[in-house]
């Protein structure tokens, strides 16, 4: 996230506009370019050195918070070195000595007073370091001075803009109040994050997709930016989408701007996506699910033309926590069948499973469970379970999907 | 069944009967429904308030807000706490406040005392409150040493949390979510902090019914909040009722010193970018207030003009640099460093303290004269060592920057040397508190080293113009 004086945005009309960078453009390319080398070149020196030479690039550019900026993402990828010597105890056998003289005198000290040289070389020959040596070990620790060993990523230039576009955009999320997220795809990885990111959410379902609203506990009673930096942290999970937008209203002295983003401001996300199918179970279901609906391609089943969709369907369930079926079966009409595959699970997992499913209280969920869990008749009471044993036919859940759809 | 619990520092109030069609009156003031969760949500400091509204209506409920036994601690002080008639009478006023309130006492008049003592007798697992980490650990060791107990801390990493814990405002603003519901007391020291509307929520977001404020610092006009948060006034000392009684009379020397002629080079080149700027910004700006465009006024607030024009104008950014330049110059000029070696000699047995304005400085300092360094970035064990060694007598001299500026208990500190620093009034009392200490037949100095004909004479004419100074400073234009 880019601190406040790197930030670059223009405010019009309550709206806040972060001043991105084109990832094409050659001028920026050849900037970042530059830097990444610049740093390399940088490697073995100390921090201060590698500040001031970013600082001795940057003085006089009109361009100068962009240079900073882009330094600032680098940086951030930067490794240094442990200092070697311990300055704590050098420091300290140092005032120790010159305390036991007090006062040092830097210069033409008199014969009763104590010079400062002497001290050091006194200390110098108790570590058996020359008193050059110990000068400069003695605030050795201080972060300006450690080295630099390497740069990791990103090492292209393209990436290293788009990365910069992405923390300054989190730099603006950090001042935020509100944040309302629409996506439409992938609520799996979006919501994993939101717990992740240990945020809070209210969601309405729209005609594609979810409008959800992001914030904490104590947003419904006082407008706070105490989760701005959760949301900051949040917002390349919202990348993963392929369509998304947001809207945040940012509290910058004492005013409210909106600042909205979308899928076409092409930011880009660099969290890992949490993984399609858990499990072969799941992918050997949608296999046999795809043959049927090739071998009845105008439909499978009886009661409509089911298709099957992975993880698109989100459920509130109690104290702000949601459910995601693992597939989500649709007809024409638009009704929606969800099933869950409960697959190999310890004991606890599956019954706080159970347990979720229960509270969502739905009447149009299939739980597929395989016969070799041990699950009572008792704790799939009042459930809709279709039993396998190895695998899970794609008939067979489309037969009780039928049937639920007739009960309607 | 009715269930109030905590949750990141609110509310929940779950399972309470709402008659169909009945008004927002039906709970506890401050309480809104969250339909996020399915229950009443509210500040956790309401809790007292909720508490009593639920007796009130006799309506029974389970405490699960409440993350400590209100009748397990008992504090007994090492040795009894010895109060001068003006913090007992503190002590008293705050409590018959309900134990929730402001005491304003002067730096160095013993507020801590005054805290020992509330906590002492609110009984209760107790959170203290510090803006700085030399403040918290000295705190620590008040603590520690009064009640013989272990006492927790919070800051900088470090996360040791106990019935009775001292901790930063930094991490109490990020903690408070998690720890609100575990202390009865919270003290808060420098509690004008909490008027910045960040730092309330401090405030806000923990449950304990019992608060304490201490200040040396009250604007009726600008404490609403605190009043909200902690109480209302509950006693006020200002300092010259205490300076002629507890106070140690102290001594005020200027000294002016002379940049070398390469300095004196340096510092005109860069002061002519500098004022060139202003002239320029000025002339573009011609119904500008006259009173806005003397060179002395407010330092502070012209920095904060350039940083905002650095944005669009690389004028701006070059009169920056031609400040820092200018501060650097003047900050460890040879006729200053000369005249501190001299004091040092003059005071070799006196503790001392020297205030810079940098780190950088403090650094060169200590460096240069082979004497410790307290920064912000001073790891706590060595400023624990530092300090310890410091009041043992071991150390004779300490170098700081600015984290020493609040209050700090320094232990006998005779000698005060202001190297260089901005003009804030605030900032200026607080350093001189450090010198005022009780203590019978010792006059401490405060020597404040300026250049002469640099920005730094107008900072100090600035400084010089606060309350504590009048009509005590002796003027000594060389030594």
């Amino acid at each position: 996230m880019l601190p406040k004086e790197l930030l670059r945005y223009r405010i019009e009309s309550g709206q806040i506009r972060p001043a991105f960078l084109d990832t094409a453009s050659p001028r920026y390319i050849r900037l970042a370019s530059d830097l990444i080398a610049a740093f390399d070149k940088q490697v073995g020196n100390m921090q201060v050195e590698l500040e001031e030479a970013v600082e001795k690039y940057a003085a006089g550019r009109t361009d100068h918070r962009i240079v900073r900026g882009l330094a600032h993402v680098i940086t951030s990828f930067a490794e240094f070195d442990a200092p070697t010597a311990d300055s704590v105890k050098l420091r300290s056998a140092v005032f120790e000595r010159a305390a036991e003289g007090w006062p040092v005198i830097r210069n033409n000290a008199a014969p009763t007073e104590t010079d400062r040289h002497s001290v050091l070389e006194a200390v110098g020959a108790e570590f058996g370091l020359p008193v050059a040596q110990l000068e400069e070990g003695l605030y050795a620790d201080l972060p300006e001075r450690r080295r630099l060993i390497r740069v990791t990523a990103p090492r292209e230039p393209g990436a290293l803009i788009a990365r910069y576009n992405m923390e300054l955009a989190r730099g603006l999320l950090y001042w935020a109040e509100r944040l309302t997220v629409d996506i439409e795809d992938s609520p799996q990885d979006v919501f994993r994050y939101i717990k992740l990111c240990r945020l809070m959410h209210t969601i309405t379902r729209l005609e594609r997709g979810y409008r959800i609203e992001l914030d904490g506990p104590l947003s419904l009673l006082r407008g706070t930016r105490r989760y701005g930096l959760k949301m900051a942290v949040f917002l390349p999970a919202l990348a993963l989408c392929r369509k998304w937008r947001m809207e945040a209203v940012i509290v910058k002295a004492g005013e409210r701007l909106i600042f909205s983003l979308d899928d076409k401001s092409g930011l880009v996300s660099h969290f890992r996506r949490f993984p399609l199918f858990d499990s072969k179970l799941e992918r050997d279901f949608a296999d046999d699910f795809q043959k049927a609906f090739e071998r009845h391609p105008h439909g499978v089943g009886g009661a409509g033309a089911w298709s099957l969709a992975r993880a698109d369907a989100v459920i509130p369930v109690e104290r702000n926590q949601v459910m995601i079926p693992d597939f989500t079966l649709r007809d024409g009409s638009g009704r929606e069948v969800y099933l869950e595959i409960v697959g190999f699970w310890t004991p606890e997992y599956l019954s706080r499973k159970i347990e979720k499913v229960r509270a969502a209280r739905l009447d149009n969920l299939i739980l597929a469970v395989s016969k070799r869990l041990a699950l009572s008749e008792a704790a799939a009471k009042e459930l809709d379970v279709v039993w396998f044993a190895g695998k899970l036919s794609a008939s067979a859940v489309i037969e009780r999907a039928d049937m639920l759809v007739k009960e309607e | 069944m009715t269930i109030l619990s905590f949750d990141q520092g609110t509310l929940l109030l779950d399972g309470l009967d709402q008659p169909v069609g009945q008004t927002a009156h039906m709970t506890p003031p401050g309480f809104i429904l969250d339909e996020r969760v399915g229950a009443w949500r509210s500040e956790a400091y309401r809790y007292r308030d909720a508490v009593l509204w639920l007796r009130g209506r006799k309506i029974p409920f389970a405490d699960r807000a409440r993350h400590y036994d209100p009748q397990k601690l008992h504090l007994q002080p090492r040795t009894e706490i010895q109060l001068y008639d003006y913090q007992e009478q503190a002590v008293a006023a705050w409590r018959r406040m309900d134990q929730r309130g402001i005491v304003v006492l002067p730096t160095g008049a013993g507020k801590t005392v005054v805290a020992l003592e509330a906590i002492r007798t609110a009984s209760r697992p107790a959170l203290i409150v510090a803006p700085t980490l030399d403040l918290l650990s000295q705190w620590h060791k008040r603590l520690i040493d009064a009640f013989d107990i272990e006492v927790g801390l919070i800051g900088q990493g470090v996360c040791d949390l106990r019935e009775v814990t001292v901790i930063t405002y930094h991490s109490a603003y990020r903690r408070m979510g998690e720890i609100g519901g575990r202390f009865g007391l919270l003290v808060f020291d420098e509690v004008h902090h909490l008027i910045a509307p960040e730092w309330a929520e401090i405030g806000r977001l923990a449950i304990a019914p019992f608060r304490l404020g201490l200040t040396a610092t009250y604007d009726p006009r600008e404490s609403e909040v605190l009043n909200e948060l902690v109480g209302p006034l509950a006693y006020w000392k200002p300092v010259r009722e205490l300076s002629g009684t507890r106070l140690a009379p102290y001594e005020v020397i200027r000294l002016s010193v002379d940049l070398s002629p390469d300095e004196r080079r340096e510092y005109e080149l860069e002061e002519t970018i500098y004022q060139e700027y202003w002239l320029k910004y000025w002339r573009g700006r011609p119904d500008a207030q006259s009173s806005e465009k003397k060179p002395e006024k407010k330092f502070d607030s012209r920095l904060e003009i350039l940083l905002r024009e650095q944005a669009r104008d690389v004028g701006a950014r070059r009169a920056i640099e031609a400040w820092y330049r200018m501060r650097r110059i003047i900050a460890c000029a040879e006729a200053k460093l000369d005249l501190l070696e001299e004091l040092f000699r003059r005071h070799a047995s006196d503790r001392t303290i020297v205030f810079t304005a940098t780190n950088e400085t403090a650094y060169r300092i200590s460096q240069l004269f082979l004497v410790p360094a307290i920064t912000y970035r001073t790891n706590a064990n060595e400023r624990k060592n530092i300090l310890r060694r410091f009041e043992s007598g071991q150390y004779k001299a300490v170098v700081t920057s600015k984290v020493l500026n609040e209050g700090v208990d320094m232990p006998e500190a005779a000698v005060a040397i202001i190297l260089g620093g901005s003009g804030s009034a605030r900032e200026h009392t607080q350093r001189l508190g450090r010198i005022l200490r009780h203590r019978a037949n010792k006059q401490a100095v405060l020597y404040e080293i300026t250049a002469r004909g640099t920005m730094e004479t107008a900072i100090s004419r600035q400084r010089r113009q606060t309350e504590a100074y009048a009509g005590r400073a002796r003027k000594f234009s060389r030594l």
